[in-house]
């Protein structure tokens, strides 16, 4: 008996002594270093790993009082680490959030609010543009520091392999689209590459652009401010999502879209099996390091619109998806660091020539002067593309609609494609949740 | 019970038996009650909560995803019932049979996947199943089926099959086992007639020895009902519920509206059913397993 | 009976070679997709791009050493023992003591106890995360060096006092009632008769937790954040993400978090075996 209770005493101990241990590292930081924490999920081998680095070192030399512990993590297990932790209300100080993340954790008070700060420092205000917080607005105010202009949406395509079918010239209405890729999959090639195993690709890289042709601005617009007039039931909408589908099912996209990565899509692109693929600005340099021979034949263009009615044309994401709030369970001392961090080490010349001329990026800042002849031909030609008049900047789904509906839609392109729901009912699927958050 | 020598005060047992009691419904029931209170509310984590008394519930009966991912529960209940205890059985009738050498070591080979972690178990058969460089496509590429493909992930009429083939080839073992474990009782003649003597008699003394086998069997059905029920990772890492819902399970889906959707009050409700069903699955079988025992005595 | 099958007829003969060739290549499709991830697993992404099936040329250890790093699997490796070792006392000692009072003893309140043992055997683990998730983060519980330890008793307590209880109805009663006749309490009964009697039972208990804790997945990933708190199930996630998938790093990871259960398989397949089929029978 007493041995068995000398037992379980000592197992008490046991964990009770691991236990304090765990809360006596955080006290202890109280007096001399201030502690950051920082979560987000650009790995090594990701675009913003270096400058976040570089930024936090700029900052720690300038304070050495204070210590930001930067954690990474990969996308894929982000995505559901991050708002599990939100709903937990356990974020730590500085975090990585996309515009539904963001206005989630604000919607719960897992995240502070900015508009203060940005309010009190007009150089800060002054310096980011103003379009660029609107994706990390909750309640007109700003909560999150938005990282890159991301452009992304647009088609990157191989103009070889159009020779090759004797196409010179990207189709600018859908039903000649058609008959391009027609022309392609007969040549043995891939039209589309899509890997949509992480559920965003289809919308983000693909479709947010994509349906913009057939449904314009003001209809994104409406369904953002929720104010009741656009329907995701009107007929532009559910007329994208027919066209979309019938991308797939006439086999213009490689079979294994859903169980493969947008990352495997990129090489079903790279190796030149596939002609055509949805492209991010941040794929550039990686087009450009592994696939040297196959970037200098590609060119960028847009998803081509509906041939009547269309309500936009050359479609492109202009967006800020991704951003860095901070967490409520900041402590006092650590929020004025938090806050310098954002608003003078991320927003700062530094990180904004080190994107543009290393990873051809575009920060949602003023930029200064930067070495135009270090970006190749295919950013340039990216930014000849955005320059001309039919190109239009839009939204990404991805980052304005609500986490429930996006689920719903992301599940249900997944659906559509390969054929197990009908447009009309996507369309009154998403509708039907969509006025669920009303 | 001669318990003259046993006697022990209650308060005595009890301090024997409670802490570990204790530390079980907090672990277990606590939740579960929790879940049961939070239900009722519209709490998704924000300072204040109120009562909405069965609004959860009521959404929960017409919500086609999640009555959706219950039906995907039941498919994989349909399909498991078949390919594992069926094919244990084969199996267990090769590896008790005396004919067979080194008995020992197939046992415990085709036993190992068991052990392995389902998670693992769910990232292996995605890289056997990739249509590229999986090996099931390389194995039919070496055999000469240039030509051979199958959507096992990515169509939605396969991808439940494709999972079930990876669960069964990690569970076989362990039914196998258990089917065998139940055929010692038997009289052995029996079984090694039936092996030696061909087909007919194959066929003729598995009508023989299946209803011996009755209540390893019912065992075994009552395992597969109970594993579906509490599946999740291998699922999670494998399809991750796609394409579209085409794989969807409850545990995912209860998953998904807490964590991806934020809606900690109807997950909630989402568990609370869950567990009610799984219940009433076990109940029910049990019930016709009595009848059908009743019947036979 | 043995003289039928040693009667050596052309066609047993036959028949012999036909089933011992079924037999094997149950076997070999059993045992094949682990070899070959472990093979593949040395090579180069090159070579297992163009070849999926051949062996490697040149075994790249580099890959392991990659995978630790990308992994983290040194800190989850010791996390994950923790997490067992932990579990593996914790549960042995509540299921012996339990198992043990509810073999042999009536008590009032008994009942209750062993019903809500059943129920908790009977309810899906995984219908628990988000309750849990929710008890802990009312109670700040998340995310701390202890978490884990609580879902982990949950999933492993009902089955092994269960494999305890029946264990100990098998030893004779005569045995501690005799212990108690020469003066011996309770607690020395149970250290001195139950515990080394009933030990193939609690072998079989220890390994069967060993083995389940170590693959848990779900808990972990909802309840853990820091890297330095991760297991290895949560670690080996990480892998199929990034922008580049690199399939050999994560076959390497696989491998690694799989050899310590392999191995506790092939020493102890035994005790497991009759582990895990005992969750069966118990039913």
């Amino acid at each position: 008996m007493k041995k068995i209770i000398v037992m379980i005493m000592s197992l008490t101990l046991f964990s009770g002594v691991l236990f304090a241990k765990n809360d006596q590292e955080k006290p202890k930081t109280g007096n001399e270093v201030i502690e950051i924490s920082m979560m987000d999920i650009w790995v090594e081998v990701e675009a913003l790993y270096k400058p976040l680095n570089d930024a936090i070192a700029r900052f720690e030399a300038a304070n050495p009082n204070v210590k930001i512990i930067r954690e990474t993590v990969p996308s894929q297990a982000y995505l559901v680490q991050a708002p599990a932790l939100g709903a937990a209300n356990e974020l730590p100080d500085l975090v990585a959030s996309n515009g539904s993340m963001t206005r989630q954790f604000a919607s719960t008070g897992a995240i502070l609010s900015l508009q203060d700060a940005i309010n009190k420092d007009a150089n800060w205000k002054k310096r980011v543009y103003s379009s660029a917080w609107v994706e990390h607005t909750y309640e007109k105010e700003a909560y999150a520091q938005p990282l890159a202009e991301g452009n992304y949406g647009y088609i990157v395509y191989n103009s070889a392999i159009f020779e090759e079918v004797g196409v010179k010239e990207f189709p600018k209405t859908l039903d000649e689209f058609m008959v391009v890729c027609e022309k392609i999959k007969k040549a043995g090639y891939i039209p589309i590459a899509l890997g949509d195993a992480q559920l965003w690709p289809a919308d983000s890289i693909n479709f947010s652009s994509f349906v913009n042709n057939f449904v314009g601005n003001a209809w994104t617009e409406s369904i953002l401010n929720k104010d009741g007039k656009a329907k995701f039931t009107d007929k532009e909408f559910v007329a994208a999502l027919a066209a979309f589908q019938e991308l797939a099912t006439k086999g213009y996209m490689n079979e294994n879209m859903i169980s493969i990565t947008h990352s495997e899509s990129l090489g079903l692109y790279m190796s030149g099996k596939a002609a055509i693929r949805g492209w991010g600005d941040w794929e550039e340099p990686v087009l450009v390091e592994t696939a040297p021979e196959i970037a200098a034949v590609s060119k960028v263009a847009a998803w081509p619109g509906p041939a009547k009615n269309a309500k936009a044309t050359g479609s492109y994401e202009a967006s800020s998806a991704w951003g860095f709030s901070i967490g409520s369970q900041i402590s006092k001392e650590a929020l004025p660091y938090a806050i310098d961090f954002l608003a003078n080490y991320v927003v700062s010349d530094e990180f904004a020539k080190y994107m543009i001329e290393e990873k051809y990026q575009f920060v949602p800042w003023t930029m200064p002067k930067f070495d135009e002849s270090k970006l190749p031909q295919i950013t340039l030609d990216r930014i000849a593309f955005k320059a001309q008049p039919d190109s239009t900047a839009c939204m990404n789904y991805d980052a304005v609609l609500d986490a429930a509906v996006k689920d719903v839609y992301q599940r249900g392109l997944q659906s559509l494609l390969i054929g197990a729901v009908t447009p009309e009912q996507l369309a009154k699927d998403i509708q039907a949740e969509f006025e669920m958050s009303l | 019970m001669s318990k003259k020598s046993l006697q022990l005060s209650t308060g005595k047992i009890y301090a024997f038996v409670l802490p570990g009691f204790i530390l079980f419904i907090f672990s277990l029931m606590l939740p579960l009650l929790i879940s049961l209170f939070i239900s009722f509310t519209n709490w998704k984590g924000q300072p204040n909560m109120s009562f909405v008394g069965l609004k959860n519930y009521a959404i929960l009966m017409k919500d086609v995803k999640f009555w959706l991912s219950f039906v995907n529960n039941l498919k994989f209940m349909g399909i498991l019932l078949v390919t594992q205890i069926g094919l244990a059985f084969i199996f267990a009738i090769f590896i008790q049979s005396k004919s067979i050498y080194y008995r020992e070591a197939h046992r415990r080979i085709i036993f190992l996947p068991a052990v392995l972690a389902p998670i693992v178990v769910g990232m292996i058969w995605q890289i056997v199943y990739n249509n590229d460089y999986g090996m099931i496509a390389s194995v039919m590429r070496f055999i000469g089926f240039e030509n051979f493909k199958v959507l096992w992930l990515d169509s939605p009429k396969m991808v439940i099959f494709s999972i079930s083939i990876a669960l069964t080839w990690q569970y076989v073992g362990q039914f196998t086992i258990i089917i065998m474990a139940g055929m010692q009782n038997i009289n052995s003649s029996i079984l090694e007639a039936a092996v030696i003597d061909g087909a007919g008699i194959i066929r003729r003394s598995v009508s023989i020895v299946l209803p011996l086998l009755k209540n390893t069997i019912s065992v075994c059905v009552l395992m597969v009902i109970s594993g579906v029920m509490k599946m999740f990772d291998l699922v999670f890492s494998i399809s991750g519920g796609g394409p579209g819902r085409a794989s969807q399970i409850t545990a995912l889906y209860a998953f998904d509206q807490a964590f991806k959707v934020n809606k900690l009050d109807y997950a909630s409700a989402v568990a609370v059913v869950m567990v009610i069903l799984s219940l009433l699955l076990i109940a029910i079988f049990r019930l016709f397993m009595s009848r059908l025992g009743g019947a036979d005595e | 009976m043995n003289n039928k099958i040693k009667q050596n007829t052309p066609g047993s003969i036959i028949a012999k070679i036909v089933m011992n060739i079924i037999a094997i290549s149950i076997s070999i499709s059993c045992i094949y997709p682990i070899i070959w991830l472990i093979y593949s697993s040395f090579k180069t992404k090159g070579e297992f791009m163009t070849n999926t099936l051949a062996l490697p040329t040149i075994l790249h250890f580099e890959n392991y050493a990659r995978a630790f790093h990308l992994g983290n699997l040194v800190t989850s490796t010791f996390n994950s023992t923790f997490y067992v070792i932990t579990n593996v006392v914790l549960v042995t000692i509540v299921a012996t003591i339990s198992g043990y009072f509810l073999a042999r003893y009536d008590f009032k309140g008994k009942k209750f106890i062993y019903y809500s043992y059943l129920i908790g055997f009977l309810v899906p683990i995984y219908a628990l995360l988000v309750p849990v998730f929710l008890q802990f983060r009312l109670l700040g519980l998340i995310n701390t060096r202890i978490s884990l330890i609580f879902p982990y008793f949950a999933m492993q307590v009902t089955l092994s006092t269960f494999l305890v209880e029946s264990f100990i109805r098998g030893i004779p009663r005569s045995l501690d009632e005799a212990a108690a006749i020469e003066g011996c309490s309770v607690g020395q009964t149970l250290l001195k008769i139950i515990f080394p009697l009933s030990s193939p039972a609690i072998a079989t208990i220890v390994i069967l937790i060993s083995l389940q804790t170590w693959n848990e997945f779900g808990f972990s990933a909802v309840l853990i954040r820091d890297v330095s708190l991760r297991t290895v199930s949560v670690a080996i996630q990480s892998f199929r993400a990034g922008l580049q998938l690199e399939y050999t790093y994560m076959m390497a990871a696989l491998v690694s978090v799989s050899i310590p259960i392999i191995t506790l398989y092939l020493v102890f397949s035994k005790y497991i075996i009759s582990g895990i089929t005992s969750t069966g029978i118990k039913e």
